[in-house]
């Protein structure tokens, strides 16, 4: 096993390099000078070379990209502060929300696709995929702030939008955002796993088991679950870093200062330690994720093995 | 009733129909179940709606305050004259919005915008998608490393992220080159052209991988080693004989992806990176977002279910073209 | 005359499709005597696998339902009984077996997880003790080395062994009837016949009866003490092997007997029965094999009404109009070999 992980990662290296690369070329080549963008147009040559000094952008392009790749990153431009300070900063709070949003959405979504799957021909089960179907398909945008409004602006259960430190009240600022990515996530995940759980429970070791005895209950939670969890794997580890960046539209719309906004702030601010920062090390955490996928298999289907 | 004279050995139950072609079959399918076929209507009307967004008649109204007071007013299926009387106002039917422009006009020329997205966007993902697919699923060897190595990079960045980046990017380079020689190309796209690229350049992964598959799975079929034994031109293979049995793929996926394009459509409205110069429906979204704490509800709702409708209607055509389309589904429900 | 173990009486099973409701299965009625091999013979889509899932309730129940008829097990009636009864009766006292081994065993589980599933479920003992049991129900079904395979996943096994597993499986709390659908018909020709055989063998051990459903006459002249014919929803013919063997009634089971090549019998053609099976959604009126019935000669009692089935000879029953007529000159003249013999392998 150790073989294959270690050839999974040295395959993984020209991607990383590449991601470097592309994000390099698009952030920091084809992007009008830092310098001029912080300090203003109308510095005079010396003084924009001083800033650039501050910044670290004086050295070539080839040695910017090289200390990228190795983990040696600028400070921010616009906090003055080291990239991992910011993450220290920001990523408990978008983890806050993602973290448990995660957990219920998925739990609810195999929940109902249990249920529903379970239940196949009934009202139930047409009532609840046709509001799957309709989730998917209204623009989340709009659900997020039809969602803000009637739990914020109408019941005014939950603040609107903003965030605070201290446990309570960062609970009390995180709920609506919750609720609200729970929601708007539910639908997709709840057809699919629907699907799966269709397709394992017309199979044949389901009659088999039937035949035997086996109660419809056990049926669908021992022998159609170890089969489903296989596809749920897929969907899920390969989400996980993206618990990270937090959902990006979401912290903008609830003022939630979380690592999502700041990628967003730091893009239009033209912040390019940040900005590679958070690629780089969102996409080296894909990569990993991919790997540890590829593992747990092993683990969940005794029909894979590594090679 | 057949008498037992009649019978003769050979004979079958029934006489067979003619052969159909697998296209006809699927449109056949596809238009015989209500669903898929109320689908294909809802689409035509909004491309309808679209091509008639196209002219000035629409143009000339998407920005010009109806109210007096160049503020916003509810939903209303009149207007009253100076005179007291009342006269039927479509510029109302969905209210104004909050400088008083018609959300009805302007919803009417989003239609346009949304069309020009889905099928530009469409056009240049699938091509590079198609075209990348086939090389990297034909030729095998580097070209496959080479490609396979790309589209696995570009796919370890998150979507958005990318699509963020690359809006950016574009932004950029137009401001660095503020020529007016695309500026006519530009006002048809309506300010558009950022948001197809970017969407267009990003999201061509998917397409790519399927088409790459499917290619490896044809390559070895006899009709093509017949077709290379023959000495065909390569070209001549690939894009005569290969790439057309991989349409139903590329159908389906351009059912599904138009509707992606105009969810991220929105996505890039809210984070200030979509189209500014003309009324999308993303930025109709985006402008509610200030609107909705005054109680001003229609333009949100407005915008939404023309989205909603649309992706609706593209989400079941999608499904029922793949249902239509794959052979190995029919029976199976 | 002891008691049959099972009595199907009269059983009809709909479907609701989206055409319309089809009934695969027809007024179908038979029995199984306790230790007895009964066959059920037909082609594709001639309702015996519905039969045989109808016996278990394993008929999906939204669009499958039992309208009519009595399913009569050591007596009692099954069809009253509910779901949780029934789950003691699948696995305890009829069990079954299907024909796909390759997909028919859970992949994620050990073959010895599923069996012991099977014996936790109808006998209360540890867990300990029903890997015991596992272990001697795999012994019994001849796979080798039975301690080391019931940690194996069945992805491992050949076909030949996930089939013996999925006996082992169905005779591990000693039932007293086995449906077998078609347990042979995916697995190569000598597998088929070593299958058979450790189904024969068992069968005689434990005096169980088994209800064997196959298309393949030549199974049925092997295994088989009594034979039911079915088609189009319905039972055609009924009969000992023997009698059924040397002289069937019935026009369709005439038919299926001569479309068999025989070695040494020269034939420019093979004889086929002309038409082909009618789908449930188009069943003929009267009697369902009429259009294809050389019998027939345009009577109009054939194409009108349903025949019923009848002892036309001492334990021999048939539904044909047209018994009498032809009994004294059967269409085909009777080879002076056994039939049976001929068939067999």
């Amino acid at each position: 096993m150790w073989a294959y992980v270690v050839r999974k990662v040295l395959l993984s290296i020209p991607i990383l390099i590449g991601i470097v690369a592309l994000t390099f070329l698009l952030f920091c080549v084809i992007a009008p000078d830092p310098a001029v963008v912080y300090a203003g147009k109308f510095k005079s040559a010396e003084q924009l070379q001083a800033i650039r000094h501050q910044l670290g952008t004086d050295v070539p392009k080839w040695r910017e990209f090289v200390n990228i790749l190795t983990f040696q990153f600028a400070h921010s431009f616009r906090y003055q502060e080291s990239v991992w300070g910011l993450l220290a900063r920001k990523a408990p709070v978008s983890l806050a929300i993602q973290v448990p949003a995660f957990f219920i959405e998925l739990g609810l979504q195999l929940a109902l696709a249990l249920l529903i799957a379970s239940r196949r021909g009934t009202l139930l089960d047409y009532g609840l995929t046709v509001t799957a179907v309709l989730g998917m398909s209204v623009p989340i945008i709009s659900l997020y702030l039809a969602a803000q409004w009637v739990f914020g602006g109408w019941l005014k259960w939950f603040p609107v939008a903003g965030w605070s430190q201290g446990f309570f009240y960062a609970l009390h600022f995180a709920a609506l955002p919750i609720i609200v990515s729970i929601i708007g996530g539910v639908g997709g995940g709840v057809r699919f796993y629907r699907t799966i759980v269709l397709e394992e429970i017309n199979a044949d070791y389901v009659r088999t088991a039937r035949a035997k005895g086996v109660a419809g209950r056990e049926v669908l939670f021992t022998h159609v679950f170890g089969n489903v969890l296989i596809p749920v794997l897929t969907n899920t580890v390969v989400v996980l870093p993206l618990l990270f960046t937090g959902s990006l539209i979401l912290e903008q719309l609830f003022q939630i200062p979380g690592f999502g906004a700041l990628l967003v702030d730091s893009i239009h601010a033209q912040d390019q330690p940040v900005v590679m920062f958070i690629v780089y090390v969102t996409s080296l955490i894909y990569l990993v994720m991919l790997i540890v996928t590829d593992i747990l298999y092993t683990l969940v289907d005794p029909r894979v093995t590594l090679k | 009733m057949t008498s037992a004279a009649e019978i003769t050995g050979d004979s079958p139950a029934r006489p067979s129909a003619a052969p159909q072609s697998i296209g006809r079959q699927a449109w056949r399918r596809l238009l015989g179940n209500r669903l898929s076929l109320a689908s294909l209507i809802v689409v035509g009307i909004y491309v309808a709606v679209g091509l008639f967004s196209f002219t000035p008649f629409v143009v000339a109204r998407i920005d010009q305050p109806y109210s007096a007071d160049k503020t916003y007013a509810p939903p209303s299926f009149w207007r009253t004259l100076d005179d007291g009387s009342r006269a039927v106002a479509p510029e109302r039917w969905f209210g104004l919005d909050f400088e008083g422009r018609s959300v009805f006009w302007r919803l009417l020329y989003g239609t346009r915008l949304a069309l020009l997205i889905m099928v530009c966007t469409c056009a240049i993902s699938i091509s590079i998608g198609s075209v990348l697919g086939l090389l990297a699923g034909y030729f095998g060897g580097w070209v496959d490393d080479l490609i396979t190595w790309l589209y696995s990079t570009v796919s370890s960045i998150p979507w958005l992220l990318l699509v963020i980046a690359m809006a950016y990017v574009l932004q950029n380079i137009q401001t660095m080159n503020a020529g007016s020689v695309q500026s006519r190309i530009a006002q048809f796209f309506g300010g558009s052209s950022t948001v197809i690229l970017a969407l267009g350049l990003t999201d061509w992964v998917g397409l790519c991988r399927l088409i790459r598959g499917e290619v490896i799975k044809l390559r070895d079929l006899d009709f093509v080693v017949a077709a290379r034994a023959l000495g065909l031109r390569r070209s001549r293979i690939l894009f005569r004989h290969v790439l057309p049995n991989t349409f139903h793929i590329i159908l389906i996926t351009f059912s599904l992806s138009s509707v992606a394009y105009v969810q991220a459509e929105t996505i890039l409205a809210f984070l200030g990176l979509g189209i500014t110069s003309r009324p999308s429906w993303g930025r109709m979204i985006d402008d509610s977002k200030l609107e909705l704490l005054r109680g001003v509800w229609w333009e949100l709702t407005a915008a939404t279910l023309a989205i909603l409708v649309l992706s609706l209607a593209l989400n079941v055509l999608g499904d029922a073209l793949r249902d239509a389309l794959d052979p190995k589904l029919h029976g199976v429900k | 005359m002891p008691q049959p173990l099972l009595e199907l009486r009269n059983l009809t099973v709909a479907f609701d499709t989206e055409g319309g409701q089809i009934r695969p299965v027809q007024d179908v009625s038979l029995s199984i005597y306790p230790g007895q091999t009964v066959a059920l013979v037909g082609e594709s889509g001639c309702g015996k696998s519905v039969t045989a899932l109808s016996i278990l309730r394993l008929i999906p129940s939204p669009p499958g339902k039992v309208l009519g008829g009595q399913i009569l097990f050591e007596g009692k009636d099954l069809l009253p009984r509910s779901e949780k009864q029934m789950q003691a009766v699948r696995g305890k006292d009829i069990a079954m077996i299907f024909q796909e081994p390759m997909t028919s065993l859970n992949p994620v589980f050990t073959v010895g997880e599923q069996i012991v599933e099977a014996v936790q479920l109808h006998q209360k003992v540890g867990t300990k003790q029903a890997y015991e049991i596992a272990e001697q129900s795999m012994h019994d079904v001849g796979i080798a080395d039975p301690h080391k395979r019931l940690h194996e996943y069945p992805h491992r096994l050949s076909g030949g062994m996930r089939q013996r597993i999925m006996i082992a499986m169905a005779l591990s709390c000693r039932p007293k009837l086995l449906i077998a659908d078609e347990p042979t018909t995916a697995l190569d020709v000598t597998i088929q016949a070593q299958i058979l055989e450790l189904l024969r063998e068992l069968q005689h051990e434990r005096g169980m009866a088994v209800m064997l459903i196959t298309h393949d006459l030549g199974v049925v002249a092997e295994n088989a003490d009594a034979v039911a014919v079915m088609y189009a929803s319905r039972v055609v013919e009924c009969a000992a092997v023997d009698d059924l063997f040397d002289l069937p009634k019935h026009p369709y089971t005439e038919g299926l007997f001569r479309a068999i090549p025989r070695l040494g019998h020269v034939q420019d053609r093979l004889q086929t029965i002309a038409g082909s099976v009618p789908s449930p959604r188009r069943f003929p009126s009267g009697c369902k094999f009429h259009p294809r019935c050389p019998r027939m000669n345009g009577d109009a009692l054939c194409a009108e009404q349903e025949p019923a089935l009848r002892e036309i000879a001492p334990r021999h029953w048939a539904a044909c109009h047209k018994i009498e007529d032809f009994a004294a000159k059967p269409i085909t003249p009777p080879n002076t070999d056994s039939r049976r013999a001929e068939v067999s392998r």
